[in-house]
């Protein structure tokens, strides 16, 4: 589920944290200083997905980070996605682009220490993968997860082992058997359907309660991020879908005042593995609806129809319901993919 | 039609049920291209329409495979307007029954996946485009050897429960496909009172998980003699003189028929499992291709595979040309279900009806009438096709 899944464990995480100096101020300044000392240069493409596999972190604090580089005009918005990073001095030639991926980050800082940026514990260093290893096999049947092969595999100990385990049963990927064996998978239609009933019942409500503090230039960009893929959606690519996914359902919620309701809303999100598992095996595969049901959603929170914007997001989400059981069916032509070695198939 | 040249080339995906060499040679003739026939079995050829959408111009399958298909990219809506005989598709594929009174069925009655709505998703509302045209259908049930009669009670009805009864283990043969195949053991294991479902074409997790508790105890008693994918390896299972029972395809039995192999095809009180087949276009043609993949499409409802087809058992959607080029003694036999007045050929010219014989079940209207359950991709497919591949490994 990486980027939807961690954003949303990235963003919870964040806003409990409460340390004294926030996430993006670190990678803001670490980048102001890179560009000014000459280190990132002029034309540099700065874009949000590289930048957070960098510095191993999530989206929301490079986004604000980059906000801030724009501010100090120290980068520049560039068409489409991304920002460009602007030449020092009067000259008003624009340079041209270099394209900054997260391989061109390393070669240009070496292996950096991030541990800077890093302020997860042990079992959060590796949970991202480990989420990632057993949401991939869900939809292919249901398998025992070894706790000492899930040791040995990441060499933590087994306390690590049961933190990650019991986050997973909290994100409902695993569950205890009556013999005490985790348990994973299978997904099945019934699970999506549960799960997105819950959805409608909470997400709305959610959108509609923090409808009055999101930012009106905000919910401007994000709209504007839905109609530019909708005009331009020969071009869509997963980058920018995951964008506009997590502009609806991650970004616009964090400032929920009721924090259960978030996490329940963030640790609900099971149905990606199978929209997940569809790209990978099928390749990019959009459904021309969704930036039209999201574009319909922003545009009653940009009238300041609450209402109106939550019986959207309703609506978007009994068709992403619909469209996910039927990619769930699809799968079922495809082989079991190659597991990882801590996981053992039952059937 | 669209202009040809000596290299316009046709390739179509399916199964053995429609991609009839007679069929590919009359259109060839007919429409002046080149036609290639890619035959797999059902499962594969689905899995091929899936992953491989470059690798064919015409797909043709049944309708339960539509909704997969479509759902993966690999094909593109058909616009009614290019099809000339629209108005002739029987109320089958349009309405969802042919007769106002007839059964509806479980399962994906292929009304509900013909046509596209405007958000491209599929659904039974008309509108100007369809997912697949519809073409041959049938409804099956499973043959038989006439002396399993001797094991009967008196008055014993024809009934799916057949199937599993332990009366002829170790004497049965099955359909591996999941589609058809877990619904046809799920009628006979409804049909023997050994399982209740709510809705046998949308099972759930745990009808699924029983069904299969059953089936396992079935194979390890011996009650399966073997499992068959396609139309020739069923022949062959079924030329095994210690085969008696199976769920058969209409053409098996008439190939059978015609090697002088005595069997009935059954007509269970329960009722049958209904099929439709459709064609549908790659979402990858050349324009140029599509103009030719149309004259297919419209040449298929224009008589000649109608023709074909029936002789092999199957009904056609479009009855009036079919009528046309069936001989008056081949429609009585066929669709009307009167006696055979002369000798009737199959697809490739042998003798499998002769003189006299009646077929099972009756007529087009009194057997499509009566259909319990639909070929059936449903919500939990995935889950059931897993449980379906590691029971057929064990």
């Amino acid at each position: 589920m990486s980027v939807r899944a961690n954003s949303g464990t990235g963003a919870v995480a964040q806003a409990e944290t409460g340390a004294a100096r926030p996430l993006y101020e670190t990678v803001f300044g670490f980048l102001r200083d890179q560009i000014v000392a000459g280190r990132l240069p002029p034309g540099g493409v700065l874009q949000e997905g590289p930048l957070a596999s960098f510095f191993k972190v999530s989206r929301a604090p490079v986004r604000r980070a980059l906000e801030k580089l724009n501010e100090a005009r120290l980068i520049a918005p560039r068409d489409g996605r991304g920002y460009v990073i602007r030449p020092g001095g009067p000259s008003r030639r624009s340079p041209a682009e270099i394209r900054l991926d997260s391989e061109a980050l390393r070669r240009l800082f070496g292996d950096l220490d991030t541990a800077e940026f890093d302020r997860s514990t042990a079992w959060e260093r590796i949970y991202a993968a480990a989420e990632a290893e057993v949401a991939a096999c869900l939809p292919f049947g249901t398998y025992r997860v070894l706790e000492s092969s899930l040791g040995d595999y990441f060499s933590v100990s087994r306390t690590v082992v049961r933190e990650v385990l019991s986050r997973l049963r909290d994100r409902r990927l695993v569950e205890k058997d009556r013999r005490s064996h985790w348990i994973a998978g299978p997904l099945t239609a019934r699970m999506v359907s549960e799960n997105y009933e819950i959805r409608r019942l909470l997400e709305p409500r959610a959108l509609v309660s923090v409808a009055d503090s999101l930012e009106p230039a905000a919910i401007e960009a994000m709209l504007k991020r839905v109609v530019t893929l909708e005009q331009d959606f020969a071009s869509a690519d997963s980058e920018r879908i995951e964008q506009i996914e997590e502009d609806l359902h991650v970004t616009c919620l964090l400032g929920l005042k009721n924090r259960t309701m978030l996490s329940v809303i963030s640790d609900n999100q099971l149905p990606f593995i199978v929209n997940q598992a569809f790209r990978r095996h099928l390749g990019l595969h959009i459904d021309e609806s969704i930036p039209r049901e999201h574009r319909l959603v922003f545009e009653q929170l940009a009238l300041g129809a609450k209402a109106a914007a939550g019986a959207a997001l309703e609506a978007h989400l009994l068709a992403s319901e619909r469209r996910t059981i039927a990619q769930l069916k699809v799968l079922s032509v495809f082989p079991e993919p190659e597991i990882a070695p801590y996981l053992l198939r039952i059937h | 039609m669209a202009a040809t040249s000596k290299k316009d080339t046709l390739r179509v995906l399916g199964t053995q049920a429609t991609l009839l060499e007679p069929i590919r040679r009359q259109a060839e003739a007919d429409l002046g291209v080149k036609i290639v026939y890619e035959v797999l079995d059902g499962v594969s050829a689905q899995q091929k329409a899936v992953t491989d959408p470059a690798s064919f111009d015409i797909y043709d399958q049944w309708f339960n495979s539509a909704e997969l298909v479509w759902t993966a990219g690999s094909l593109q809506p058909i616009e009614l307007g290019r099809i000339a005989l629209w108005d002739k598709v029987s109320d089958l594929t349009k309405k969802g029954r042919l007769t106002a009174h007839a059964k509806l069925g479980q399962g994906v009655n292929p009304v509900s996946r013909l046509y596209v709505k405007s958000d491209k998703s599929l659904g039974p509302q008309p509108s100007d485009w369809i997912s697949m045209l519809p073409t041959a259908h049938n409804v099956d049930s499973f043959g038989y050897h006439p002396k399993i009669r001797r094991d009967l009670r008196p008055d014993e009805p024809e009934s799916w429960a057949w199937l599993l009864d332990k009366r002829w283990r170790g004497k049965v043969a099955i359909l591996s496909d999941p589609a058809i195949g877990a619904v046809d053991i799920a009628l006979a294991l409804q049909a023997g009172g050994r399982l209740e479902f709510d809705d046998i074409g949308n099972m759930t997790i745990e009808e699924i998980d029983a069904l299969f508790a059953l089936l396992t105890e079935l194979r390890r008693s011996g009650h399966f003699r073997a499992t068959w994918s396609s139309i020739p390896e069923s022949v062959r299972v079924m030329e095994r003189s210690n085969v008696l029972l199976a769920n058969l395809w209409s053409p098996a039995i008439t190939m059978l028929r015609a090697k002088h192999k005595s069997l009935v095809y059954a007509s269970p009180v329960e009722g049958y499992r209904g099929w439709h087949s459709g064609i549908g276009l790659s979402s990858h043609l050349e324009p140029k291709t599509r103009d030719l993949a149309y004259d297919y499409l419209n040449w298929w409802l224009s008589g000649p595979a109608g023709a074909i087809v029936a002789r092999q058992g199957y009904y056609m959607s479009v009855l009036d040309t079919t009528k046309e080029q069936l001989s008056p003694e081949e429609w009585a036999y066929w669709y009307e279900g009167a006696p055979a007045t002369c000798d009737l050929c199959d697809p490739g010219g042998s003798v499998v009806v002769r003189a006299g014989e009646l077929r099972d079940g009756g007529s087009y209207w009194k057997r499509l009438s009566n259909i319990a359950v639909w070929n059936a991709v449903m919500d939990e497919h995935n889950y059931l096709v897993r449980r379906w591949n590691e029971f057929l490994l064990a």
